[in-house]
């Protein structure tokens, strides 16, 4: 019988913007006052509201001179923002470019985050350690390296254990990654000693969040 | 069965499923721990091992003896989680991954 330990799901927490995301048209954006198309303008500073996070920073592209028309491409993803916060992209005026002479205005949904599973009803993962056969964290992830075949084309050769990547999110993920290894490591002995007691893994840290679990080659 | 990790960092337990072991190799900074694991397609000459990173140390014939007397306590008593721990004093793992191997012959 598979023997499970059980990881509490963050639900929105405080993240990062994804890689590489656009905010674009009007239905998302608002705002940015008299618009000049043009080339890509330099990362633009932002505010948020309500307070938390930080640093996040926006290109501008615009095709003509309505907000419909501007694409706003993530520069830098920042920290600390939550589904729902209300981003302020600063006024951008510097010639030769796309330029906007009033603030761009648009609301966090969850697509434009780093991935987060955990939802009211949905806020914990099970996994199971029966074939796992040791644990590593890195990457921003504790890594759990199964004996089970699998296949990954994009490496030479493709054979690879099966690894579940269990991403989570800090504000300065090392070391509190191996302080989150040390915590998983506890509840795996505790399940191992007592099998189907489902122990919970208790993050030491409190500013550590689980956000999602992926299985990968 | 388990050692201690996290040389020069933030200690924990390392767990190292045991199930499966065909063999164990030592090479400096290594320890491999090689199970009997069929991959089904592509290439039958290799199968699945933990590496145990061991920095700056050449894992000893005693080192290799005690892994295998924490293997046999563990496959008497499973829930038992017994440690394996190196010879020289005070020397702990790195970290532990698993990736593929060629199978042993």
């Amino acid at each position: 019988m598979a023997n499970y330990i059980k990881v509490p799901l963050a639900v929105n927490p405080p993240r990062s913007f994804a890689a590489a995301i656009t905010i674009a048209g009007a239905s998302r954006l608002s705002g940015g006052g008299n618009i000049s198309s043009g080339t890509a303008s330099p990362a633009t500073a932002t505010t948020v509201a309500p307070a938390g996070g930080v640093s996040a920073t926006f290109t501008g592209v615009a095709s003509g001179t309505t907000i419909a028309t501007m694409t706003l491409t993530i520069a830098n993803a920042g920290e600390g923002y939550k589904v729902g916060d209300v981003v302020t992209v600063n006024a951008q005026t510097t010639g030769g470019q796309t330029t906007w002479d009033a603030p761009i205005t648009f609301t966090i949904t969850k697509a434009d985050l780093i991935e987060s599973d955990g939802t009211v009803t949905n806020d914990y993962v099970l996994i199971d350690i029966d074939k796992v056969l040791c644990v590593d964290p890195y990457a921003g992830a504790i890594n759990f390296y199964q004996n089970i075949p699998s296949l990954n084309t994009t490496q030479t050769p493709p054979e690879r254990p099966q690894q579940l990547k269990l991403k989570l999110d800090h504000p300065s993920i090392n070391p509190e990654l191996d302080s989150a290894g040390r915590d998983v490591a506890d509840a795996m002995v505790k399940a191992i000693q007592a099998p189907n007691s489902v122990p919970t893994v208790v993050w030491t840290d409190p500013d550590i969040e689980a956000l999602t679990l992926e299985q990968s080659a | 069965m388990r050692a201690a990790a996290g040389a020069g960092r933030i200690e924990r337990d390392l767990l190292i499923g045991i199930d499966g072991v065909v063999d164990v190799q030592t090479a400096a900074n290594h320890i491999k721990i090689i199970y009997d694991t069929v991959f089904l397609t592509n290439n039958a000459a290799q199968t699945i091992y933990t590496d145990i990173i061991l920095a700056a140390y050449t894992p000893t014939a005693n080192d290799k003896a005690n892994l295998l007397a924490a293997m046999e306590k563990s496959v008497k008593a499973p829930s038992s989680i017994p440690y394996f721990t190196l010879e020289e004093d005070g020397k702990i793992a790195s970290y532990a991954y698993a990736a593929n191997i060629d199978k042993p012959v």
